[in-house]
């Protein structure tokens, strides 16, 4: 294979990764942003909607789009009824919502276990083939990943911008007392948030079943990325979550491609220190009020 | 803390407790019950060592990165011929000055950023572990770590082993109570409960954490080493994040505030996995539901059930005191 | 003598200019005044002073020692202590455990001593017994700070940070929401610290009934910038200040 070939599908790889590690950290950064809480919880979505994708699509045959749907619409559900009955209570208190996020990742991680069994699965991919522009080959199972999740920062980035509930969820971000004195329906946007964040790792998950092999603990290396990602990218800012996803996807690529993949993640950590000595406040964050 | 902690009562109490768990071996039906005695202690120290970096108000979900590092030093160093008395505590020693270099870098880091990097940090443990197989074996991880042994009597067997870890346990619960009650401990809790203020009275309050944070990881050091030479042996998997998880139950099902709490979660919880052994997923949900029950509704642990009760007694007397006063 | 000097001090936050080049003097026995409306930069200068935040330029003297950018407890150790607006105390903790714990940071020799003997925790609570004594906060001594009314913890915050012992406490509004009689309370138990330890004191109060009764100097801030500096009572009547307050608060009224 020629070097040119090597790099294209090491940077093809790299934004396949990144884009889901973007997936992943935005939700990620809106849930604490809004909530205030680090929710190691969330890569455990991400299991449950790649599982339940392969379940409807991969054993049970039934159509894509319907099991896109189904897949994201049941965890989204799942993350509306554990925002009920576990996150709202700790929204604010930083220490025992991180706790509690770590209670139901163990919750969600052996149901899954129980029910599903241990056993890696695997899931056909949705387009086969290959794209091939100037000699150079891509492979169609990757380039959907890409499409997909790019679609869907957009689309994300649609409803924060433009609509009523987006302008609420920023502005609750902002500071929750003083938007909900402007009459902002505080008790909404906190589960809207959060469920928006749930289906953005399902999503995530969704797209990369038919890539990587689906088992009950593939969730926790997406949260750990999330969390470096948005510390990297300035916690609770979404184009924070973009650049600092495209970034370490790409590092892990390359770094995996060329030298190992360990020392990726040892050099993910060394930059995740220099950032928050340098610069606390992250790639692209506000700084925090002090004192 | 104030005299009513340290009643006469209570010292009887702990008097009682000591010397059953001392006399364990005699009345166990079977070595199964010593095996559990004997995780529970190193189970404790580990909630310990966590403890204490919980008292000065961090969170570290990096724990069991600390116990891989001084299991791995211990297994490594005693497999060259070291003696393990010596290499259990040389572990303690490199886990507390690898928390140091680490605390001291992220020194002025907020809570959030902490814990990630305690966090990033014991998954790289787990990978250099795997990584660097020619020396540490792997993923198979290193057999045949050699046992300890104390003058000549080699702690090989369960019944031998359980008074050195018992020893080491009370040992850790005595230093940590000490601690709790010095003028150090006392910045930890101030600290933990308002670092503005505390820094305002002149404290240097992230010295302060990150000795905490030394301290609590040399302890998981120590005991990882513990364990390493009582089951003779360590892989990657020994202490995965799972493990710092379910240490961290065990801390906050028991109660974060004092030494009493890390006892009663260690043993609410150590003979659950034991006992569960063939539906493990089962175990780790019944953690996962306890630890959210606890936070839900009885945030302080169950050690605190205790300590509410106390208090009420305390301000039913003071109020009555006070009002006795005003009267006449 | 001059015991703080403050230096054409500055601290902005991003494009915001908190205090803007701002410089006066407390001479030891002095209780001076700091007021100025609301957001006018008090607290910032406070923090700024009390080593709390970095400035962004000038200098902050106190003792005649360089002190601009220390932190916040090294500065308590050379005797300038100081209170805050809000969550002034340990909320969990004894009333006692509360100024216990203020005492810590002046008086111990080192982390470490202590670990057996129990002396220090009988010397700390025997000052702390002291403060609460000119208080009047004895009797609550075991009951836990929240438990204690809002004036009593409000008075509980000047307590923590006398039991430092300094020789310039900086109070920042200590008897804002309380009560008359609470308020009238507190300023007489600062009279009290004031000439029984000899504490030179410097108070952001917006209750100009308690500056008038305490001050001997005032010092007005608005919008960062000092715009006057004399007796309370040349203060009161210049039209600088006048137009300060007035331009919002008449409108208000
Ligand atoms: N940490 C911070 N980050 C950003 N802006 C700040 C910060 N602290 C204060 N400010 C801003 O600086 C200005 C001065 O605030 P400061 O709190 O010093 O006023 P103040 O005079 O103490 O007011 P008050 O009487 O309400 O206590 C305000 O506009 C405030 O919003
Ligand atoms: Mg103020």
């Amino acid at each position: 294979m020629s070097m040119d070939i090597i790099l294209a599908q090491t940077v093809v790889n790299g934004l396949m990764v990144g884009m889901i590690y973007v997936l992943m950290a935005i939700g990620f950064t809106m849930v604490f942003g809004i909530m205030r809480i680090v929710n190691f919880a969330h890569g455990e979505f991400y299991m449950v909607g790649a599982f339940l994708f392969a379940i409807l699509y991969g054993s049970n045959g039934m159509p894509f789009a319907v099991s896109v749907l189904l897949a994201i619409g049941a965890t989204a559900l799942l993350g509306l009824l554990m925002e009920r009955i576990v996150f709202r209570r700790f929204r604010g208190n930083e220490l025992n919502g991180m706790i509690a996020s770590v209670g139901v990742a163990l919750i969600l991680q052996n149901s899954a276990l129980l029910l599903w069994g241990s056993s890696a699965r695997t899931v056909p991919p949705v387009l086969s083939g290959v794209l091939s522009v100037g000699g150079i080959v891509f492979p169609w199972s990757r380039l959907v990943v890409i499409i997909g999740a790019i679609v869907a920062v957009v689309l994300l980035n649609l409803l924060i911008g433009h609509t009523r509930i987006g302008r609420a969820m920023r502005a609750v971000a902002q500071d929750a007392e003083i938007a909900q004195v402007q009459g902002i329906r505080v008790d909404v946007i906190f589960p809207a948030a959060f469920v928006l964040g749930v289906s953005l790792a399902a999503f995530a998950g969704v797209l990369m079943a038919p890539v990587l092999s689906v088992s009950p603990f593939i969730g926790l290396a997406p949260t750990l990325k999330a969390f470096v990602i948005v510390v990297i990218g300035g916690l609770g800012s979404v184009p924070g979550a973009v650049v600092g996803g495209l970034l370490i996807g790409l590092i892990e690529s390359f770094a995996g491609t060329f030298v190992s993949a360990s020392l990726s993640e040892i050099l993910q950590f060394l930059v995740v220190i220099g950032v928050v000595l340098l610069r606390p406040q992250g790639l692209l964050g506000r700084k925090e009020r002090e004192a | 803390m104030n005299p009513s902690t340290t009643k006469p009562m209570s010292y009887v109490a702990v008097a009682v407790a000591v010397f059953l768990a001392v006399l364990l071996p005699w009345f166990a039906p079977n070595q199964f019950y010593i095996h559990l005695a004997t995780v529970g202690c190193i189970n404790l120290m580990l909630v310990l060592g966590l403890a204490i970096i919980a008292r000065a108000g961090q969170l570290s979900m990096g724990h069991g990165g600390f116990a891989l590092v001084g299991g791995y030093v211990s297994a490594l160093l005693s497999m060259k011929g070291w003696p393990p008395l010596l290499t259990l505590f040389i572990a303690g020693l490199t886990a507390a000055v690898i928390a140091a270099a680490l605390g001291w870098i992220i020194l002025r880091l907020r809570g959030v950023y902490f814990v990630l990097v305690a966090f990033a940090f014991s998954q790289i443990v787990v990978l250099l572990a795997l990584d660097m197989s020619s020396i540490t074996g792997g993923a198979n991880g290193l057999v045949g770590v050699p046992p300890i042994s104390i003058f000549g009597c080699v702690l090989r067997a369960k019944p031998q082993f359980y008074p050195f870890a018992l020893a080491c346990a009370l040992t850790t619960l005595l230093l940590t109570w000490l601690l709790y009650r010095s003028p150090l401990g006392t910045m930890m809790a101030a600290t933990a409960e308002n670092q503005r203020l505390t820094e305002s009275s002149g404290i240097d309050t992230h010295r302060v954490q990150v000795i905490a944070f030394t301290i609590g990881s040399g302890i998981a050091g120590f005991a990882g080493a513990l364990s390493t030479h009582y089951l003779r042996f360590i892989s990657p998997d020994s202490y995965t994040f799972w493990e710092s998880v379910s240490y961290l139950t065990m801390l906050v099902v028991g109660g974060r505030d004092g030494v009493l709490g890390p006892v009663v979660g260690v043993l609410v919880l150590t003979p659950l996995p034991e006992l569960l052994r063939s539906t493990e997923g089962l175990q780790h949900i019944i953690y996962g539901t306890m630890l959210v029950l606890c936070l839900m509704f009885v945030p302080n642990g169950l050690a605190s059930l205790v300590q509410t009760w106390r208090s009420r007694q305390r301000v039913a007397r003071t109020s009555a005191a006070v009002v006795a006063e005003e009267v006449t | 003598m001059s015991m703080l000097e403050v230096e054409s001090l500055k601290r902005s936050f991003g494009g915001l200019v908190a205090v803007r080049n701002v410089s006066f003097k407390v001479s030891e026995g002095d209780f001076l005044g700091l007021i100025g409306p609301n957001g006018a930069g008090k607290t910032t200068l406070f923090n700024v002073i009390s080593g709390v935040l970095r400035p962004s330029a000038g200098t902050v003297r106190f003792l005649d020692r360089d002190i601009s950018g220390q932190p916040a407890n090294q500065t308590v150790r050379q005797g300038l202590s100081r209170t805050f607006q809000a969550a002034t105390v340990y909320p969990e903790a004894t009333v006692i455990e509360n100024v216990a714990r203020g005492t810590l940071g002046t008086s111990l020799t080192g982390l470490w001593s202590g670990f057996l003997s129990r002396k220090w925790r009988v010397a700390a609570e025997e000052k702390a017994y002291h403060v609460l004594d000119l208080f009047g906060l004895r009797r609550r001594a075991d009951l836990k700070a929240r438990e204690l009314s809002y004036g009593e913890q409000r008075r509980l915050g000047v307590a923590i940070a006398l039991a430092s012992e300094p020789k310039l406490l900086m109070l920042d509004e200590p008897v804002a929401g309380l009560n008359p009689e609470e308020a009238a309370e507190l300023a007489s138990v600062l009279r009290r610290v004031k000439s029984e330890r000899g504490v030179t004191m410097v108070m952001v109060e917006h209750h100009m009934r308690t500056v008038m009764g305490l001050c001997n100097r005032v010092v007005v801030l608005d919008h960062g910038t000092l715009i006057a500096d004399g007796t309370p009572a040349d203060v009161v009547s210049n039209p600088l200040v006048i137009e300060a307050y007035l331009g919002k608060e008449a409108v208000d009224a």
